[in-house]
């Protein structure tokens, strides 16, 4: 093999080192910020926004709700009004000392159960939850007991086999064939 | 005649130069004649060119603002700065159908030009797969998705383009997810040819290496681009939702990590044949599910920006996909079946094998989440969300063991590993994944974290030991320096080291995702003008909104000025845009103050006359997200880099009658 000059060397870690920053670069493309005096538009009154803060634990609880107009945003994440106004349904009854359960129970009620985020195991929610864990077990299994097999049937004596392990296409025809022609003239 | 009139024509040329390409490179192939194979190759040059002109075709349409042709009416306005109208090419259906055929052209023709005399047998039957995809693609383009389609009449100006692709990360990552799936199609090309010709040694695994890399490359990139764009634009702290249309991607890059992992035990045993050229079906097919599920609108998600008529089409195509190669693998499996079992339980075969278990688990939890609401609706008649929460339940779990085995996988020997030997090997990794366990532990008041640091530094310890010991051993010989011992020891074996800088990699990204989304912090504050809120060590003031007239869009933006310990460190400007066309759908774009140890992200939520309501984040070590996927691309420059091409073997006819047990060679 051909050994590498400390140079040669270097000249790679150089290039390495270029792709770094060019990947960096890639990644850092930042707007530059403007900045102006006036300002417009009052979409939700000063109670409202207020409302808006969430505590910590209505936050926890938000983040298991999904927003009902929205494509797949917890009501956390979303800016629509029915988001909006759900959070401060969720802050309210926070504030009133009501239990998660029956925070969730009080969507669930309104909305259907999709407006949860991860399904309750409960009826057709059960799906969901077993399968995953069912399949990753038969394939432990199948994995575990077909290298069982294996070895099992390795361990028996078998007959020498000349063949490497890994043939090459055209090493396998030629076996193949010379196979057929000692068949033949035997 | 119009100029885009020319583009429709040369979109017929083209699906009528695919449809007979397909059938020549097949017949020829199958048949051995070589003049035959060699017109069907140039029949994907001539595609390959016909798209591109088209392509320049729509781009030439869209930098003119010729609003009288229905796709750039639709996509762009007058308004838009110039990249944005190019970036319009891939918004709505038709475009990113060209966009997607015209790469699959390009990149096969180049395929098939570079390996055409190394594989020629392999690159008939590729090419035919290739063209087969292509004249579908074509055939959606020309009867049902036109994007040269003329409107009756000239518009004065477009409708413009969905204000959340109006932003610098939709730039890049649309097209590289596009191109991500477009990929697939190689490999699966040449699983397919290598069962129709038979040759299931080991010349389809190296025909697959360098398109199988540049495919898995550029689905990461295309993924990673897309975390990037959700976490400055979407606003809730976060770069991964498990949304659907998020998930449908990652299922591909699942299956083909999978196949980089099991095709080194049917290179280095010849076992294993069947899965790994399963698993490179299924990843198609996945790449094509997910093409298809973002231009369909089947799931909710915020990613779908076209909807579409197709996917009648699609699916008929989907199942055609499914059934071909499942017909081969079932007539060929006499030849590719494993003939014997493996010698251990305990081998690096074996730690493949549950390396694929492991990535097939996640992308079967991953497949099921997706698409459980539409089984409860069909067999429950009950709709479902299944989101977040559930995946980090299911996947967590699983994402923990694969790290763990990234670390054992290494150490294990070939055929067969004794518990001693190792036991010896893993001593050292072990120690350093339990004492930083240990050491974590009381710091993060955590059961869960504390164990999935360990097994990141687990990882590190494994692959700096193998390191180590290759130097070493490296060193005894040659008497070189470190460096050069290094770097030597990476080009003896690119595969093995540069994959362990691939590993390294991903433990970077890990780590940097586990602890930002287990001790991500949020506060939602609403500020009066001169009003100030601290977290942590920071003191934010917000100094006002201002309103920006911009000539595609108005912009909201805020003043906050931060302070850290009492000194100002800098100003944020968290932003809301509202584009004309689009006023129900502001658009936001986050702040973010970055340091070592974490993210400042600051989103505006709300704002009136005298105050605003911010979502404020602390993300900690984000910056190791960018980090390792950065690193993720260096490693995997190292790991592909062209070494030696192996010298071409001579093609044997066979002794005696030629022709009955071996296949057909052009």
């Amino acid at each position: 093999m051909t050994q590498l000059t400390t140079r040669q060397s270097i000249r790679r870690v150089g290039i390495c080192v270029l792709a770094i920053a060019l990947s960096f670069l890639l990644l850092s493309m930042m707007p530059a910020p403007t900045l102006a005096q006036d300002n417009d538009s009052d979409e939700f009154s000063r109670q409202e926004l207020e409302l808006l803060a969430l505590s910590p634990e209505a936050r926890a609880i938000a983040n298991k709700l999904q927003c009902p107009v929205c494509d797949g945003q917890a009501i956390t994440e979303s800016n629509a009004t029915i988001a909006r106004q759900m959070r401060v349904r969720v802050q309210q009854q926070v504030d009133d000392g009501t239990s998660e359960e029956e925070i969730l129970d009080f969507f669930v009620e309104r909305f259907g159960p999709e407006v949860l985020r991860e399904p309750r195991p409960e009826g057709i929610g059960w799906g969901v939850w077993l399968a995953p864990p069912i399949m990753a077990l038969i394939g432990l299994l199948i994995v575990y007991f077909g290298l069982r097999s294996g070895r099992r049937t390795q361990s028996q004596p078998q007959p020498a086999r000349p063949v490497p392990p890994t043939l090459s296409d055209d090493d396998e025809i030629v076996t193949r064939e010379i196979g057929r022609i000692t068949r033949d003239t035997n | 005649m119009q100029l885009s009139d020319a583009g429709y024509i040369a979109l017929i040329l083209a699906l009528g130069a695919a449809l007979y390409g397909c059938a020549a490179s097949a017949l020829g192939a199958r048949l051995s004649i070589a003049p035959l194979t060699a017109s069907g190759r140039n029949a994907i040059y001539v595609v390959a060119l016909l798209l591109v002109m088209t392509a320049s075709i729509l781009v030439y349409s869209f930098v003119t603002q010729d609003f009288g042709l229905r796709y750039v009416t639709l996509h762009s306005s007058t308004a838009m700065p110039w990249y944005y109208t190019l970036s319009a090419f891939y918004a709505g259906q038709e475009g990113s159908l060209l966009y997607w055929s015209t790469l699959l052209a390009v990149f096969g023709s180049v395929m098939i030009y570079v390996t055409r005399r190394r594989y020629p047998a392999l690159m008939g039957y590729a090419n035919a797969v290739i063209l087969a995809n292509l004249s579908f693609f074509l055939m959606v383009l020309v009867f049902f998705a036109n994007p040269m389609a003329r409107l009756p009449a000239t518009m004065p100006d477009g409708v413009g383009l969905n204000p959340l692709l109006q932003d610098p990360g939709m730039l890049v990552h649309p097209p590289m997810l596009l191109a991500g799936y477009m990929s697939w199609t190689l490999p699966f090309a040449i699983g397919i040819a290598a069962l129709a010709t038979g040759r299931v040694g080991v010349e389809w695994t190296r025909a697959l290496r360098t398109p199988t890399l540049i495919a898995w490359s550029i689905q990461t990139a295309g993924l990673i681009l897309g975390g990037w764009w959700a976490y400055h634009v979407l606003g809730w702290g976060g770069y991964w939702g498990w949304d659907p249309v998020e998930n449908v991607a990652l299922l591909p890059w699942l299956t083909g990590t999978a196949f980089l992992h099991s095709v080194m035990v049917v290179e280095r045993r010849g076992k294993l044949k069947v899965w790994t050229l399963s698993l490179v079906f299924a990843t198609y097919l996945l790449a094509i599910f997910g093409t298809f599920i973002v231009r369909s609108g089947i799931l909710s998600s915020v990613h779908n920006f076209a909807e579409s008529d197709v996917g009648g089409l699609f699916l008929g195509y989907f199942v055609g996909a499914m059934i071909l190669p499942l017909v081969l693998l079932f007539w060929r499996l006499p030849r590719i079946r494993d003939e014997e079992g493996f010698e251990a339980v305990l081998s690096r075969e074996s730690g493949f094998l549950f390396n694929n278990v492991l990535l097939f688990s996640i992308a079967f939890a991953t497949f099921w989440g997706t698409v459980y609401p539409m089984v409860s609706e069909a067999l429950g008649n009950q709709r479902l969300t299944v989101s977040a929460p559930f995946y980090l339940k299911v996947n967590g779990p699983l994402f923990l063991a694969l790290v763990l085995l990234m670390g054992v996988g290494p150490l294990l020997a070939w055929r067969k590993s004794t518990g001693q030997a190792l036991w010896r090997h893993l001593r050292i990794p072990i120690t350093a994944g339990v004492l930083t366990a240990a050491l974590l532990a009381p710091l993060l008041r955590d059961v869960i974290t504390p164990i999935a640091f360990g097994a990141c530094a687990f990882v590190l310890a494994t692959v700096a030991q193998e390191y180590a010991r290759g130097v070493r051993i490296r060193r005894n010989t040659t008497r070189e320096s470190y460096p050069a011992a290094v770097t030597g020891l990476v080009s003896r074996d690119r595969r093995r080291y540069g994959g362990y800088l691939v590993h390294v990699a991903i433990v970077v990204l890990g780590i940097g995702l586990i602890a930002s989304t287990a001790f991500q912090s949020a506060t939602e504050v609403n500020l009066l003008r001169g009003e100030s809120v601290t977290i942590d060590d920071y003191t934010i003031t917000y100094a006002g909104t201002a309103s920006i007239q911009e000539p595609n869009r108005q912009v909201f933006s805020s003043q906050l000025i931060l302070e850290e310990d009492g000194t100002t460190v800098g100003q944020l400007f968290p932003k809301t845009q509202v584009y004309p066309n689009f006023e129900t759908q502001p658009t936001n774009r986050v702040a973010v103050y970055s340091t070592w140890e974490h993210d400042l992200y600051v989103f505006q939520a709300g704002f009136d006359d005298e105050s605003a309501t911010f979502a404020i984040f602390i993300n900690p070590l984000m910056t190791l997200v960018w980090l390792g996927s950065s690193m993720i691309f260096l490693a995997l420059l190292i790991t592909a880099w062209p070494g030696r091409v192996p010298a071409v073997r001579p093609v044997w006819e066979p002794v005696g009658s030629a022709g009955t047990a071996a296949p057909r060679r052009s």
